[in-house]
């Protein structure tokens, strides 16, 4: 499955909107026929789109003052910031969020099922259980230096977030698996897809 | 490629818009660009002002252009300023859109409040770091477009991250009517030989104009995986036949069944019904 190019993805869905926002009742069958390749991409965002953004107003001509809840929320976003500092690497899963690629495009590419992949870019794999080609293929599918995806791989882990009302239980990290047995463990991986990665895992004396 | 036109089933725009329509709107927004003064001197900012009142605001596309100037200048303060100006424009939007998300049935009622603050934030990091960054080129050509995808984006993370979705947590007070499944379950049924749906009552009448709306469907979907969900969408929403569906998709007739099969039970285990059985009139 080729990489989806996701600003040829946007231009397309932005017609749709478009369309969809000057009366003119597009149908994704419309779409789909003329965009094979995005077929799942187009749904995906069409049917978001008509479920929580259609309503939504369009920016404002002004610039209004700051809600607290805002503040607030920019207040923490900045926060966070340091994450993309050299000192302390972005996380995968900040990475793949910047490519804007879905779990379903990136784990095609690769050759991975969902459920690995949204483990991957949670961490929660043993870094050292990680196969080089893992690596190399992740890199290629984000269109960054292997380096930078190696870094990705061990920034710290998000603590759990605060909450306002206590929870009863304390918040831990689940802990982390070796890659090999979640590739034999998982439901959703093919046996064609099985075996490739059993393959390549062999001679990395994984 | 050849605009279509207006014929059945053809696209209303055609592909050439996907260059030169983008192309005007780049020219429109350079001319724009090019006009404001330096944004390190405060006449940048009376502009600004200016072009408000004059009711020709500065589009937010040339915002964060002039955003990414000061960025690789390593101008902080203009940057900081620029941000937050982005930011107050999208206020209302992003905060309806924050309510909306937790309005979605998703939540459990309990933690909605405190998940707010945590949803916004999350958003806010996300423009933070796309905004900044050059590489993503589609903000200075369609910004609310591409808020659109860092909202999915941010919504998508939020679900995964709480747990949420088909399938784990959901709110035993939000259901889907009964009669909206029964509706997508008897069409399914109908569907299978391919023949019209013919609505034979008051009460399967009653199922069909309560998905009447495509903000309707898209809600009870949108959940789905991508696949099921283009599926469900194509031949229930968009009335396509069975075969079409799998001409389109280049998948077979027995896939297209199958995936709506499996659609109607997560979408059953996932939500339930409502006591009182198909009447319409539990919720």
């Amino acid at each position: 499955m080729a990489k989806v190019n996701d600003e040829e993805l946007m231009r397309i869905t932005a017609l749709f909107v478009e369309d969809q926002e000057t009366g003119g009742q597009p149908r994704l069958t419309d779409y789909l026929r003329r965009f094979p390749q995005y077929a799942d991409e187009i749904v995906e965002f069409a049917t978001y789109y008509y479920a929580l953004e259609a309503d939504l107003p369009a920016p404002a001509d002004a610039a209004p003052e700051l809600s607290s809840e805002t503040r607030a929320a920019l207040g923490r976003a900045r926060m966070r910031q340091p994450a993309m500092s050299l000192e302390m690497p972005a996380s995968l899963l900040t990475l793949v969020k910047s490519r804007y690629i879905s779990l379903a495009p990136l784990a095609a590419a690769l050759n991975l099922s969902v459920d690995l992949v949204e483990q991957l870019v949670n961490l929660r794999f043993v870094l050292g259980t990680l196969p080089g080609e893992l690596l190399r293929r992740l890199a290629r599918a984000l269109e960054l230096p292997v380096e930078v995806v190696q870094r990705s791989l061990s920034a710290p882990r998000h603590p759990a977030r605060s909450r306002v009302a206590e929870a009863p239980l304390a918040y831990t990290f689940e802990p982390q698996q070796d890659f090999r047995q979640a590739i034999a463990a998982s439901v959703q991986l093919s046996s064609a897809q099985r075996e490739d990665w059993q393959r390549i895992l062999e001679p990395e004396n994984f | 490629m050849e605009t279509v036109g207006d014929q059945p089933g053809s696209v209303s725009r055609g592909d050439t818009l996907l260059q030169d329509g983008f192309a005007a709107r780049r020219a429109t927004l350079a001319q724009f660009y090019h006009s404001l003064p330096l944004p390190d001197s405060p006449a940048f900012w009376q502009a600004l002002a200016e072009c408000q009142e004059k009711g020709n605001p500065v589009p937010l596309e040339v915002l964060v252009k002039v955003l990414r100037d000061a960025v690789a200048r390593g101008d902080g303060q203009t940057e900081e300023r620029l941000f937050e100006t982005i930011i107050a424009r999208l206020q209302p939007a992003n905060e309806r859109w924050v309510y909306q998300v937790l309005a979605s049935g998703q939540f459990l009622a309990g933690e909605q409040r405190a998940m707010a603050a945590d949803l916004y934030a999350d958003l806010c990091e996300l423009l933070l770091r796309l905004l900044r960054d050059p590489a993503q080129r589609f903000w200075e050509e369609h910004f609310q477009h591409s808020l659109r995808f860092a909202r999915k984006h941010a919504y998508e993370h939020f679900l995964r991250y709480e747990g949420y979705g088909l399938g784990r947590k959901t709110d035993s007070n939000r259901r889907v009517p009964h009669a909206l499944l029964e509706s997508l379950e008897r069409w399914g049924h109908g569907r299978e030989s391919d023949e019209a749906w013919e609505v034979c009552d008051e009460r399967a009448e009653d199922a069909l104009k309560a998905v009447e709306r495509g903000e309707d469907v898209a809600a009870l979907v949108i959940g789905l995986p991508p696949r099921l969900r283009t599926v469900v969408w194509l031949t229930f929403w968009e009335d396509q036949p069975v075969k079409v569906v799998g001409e389109l998709l280049h998948i077979s007739d027995r896939t297209v069944r199958n995936h709506l099969r499996a659609a109607l039970t997560m979408l059953r285990e996932a939500f339930g019904t409502e006591q009182g059985g198909f009447d319409g009139k539990s919720e």
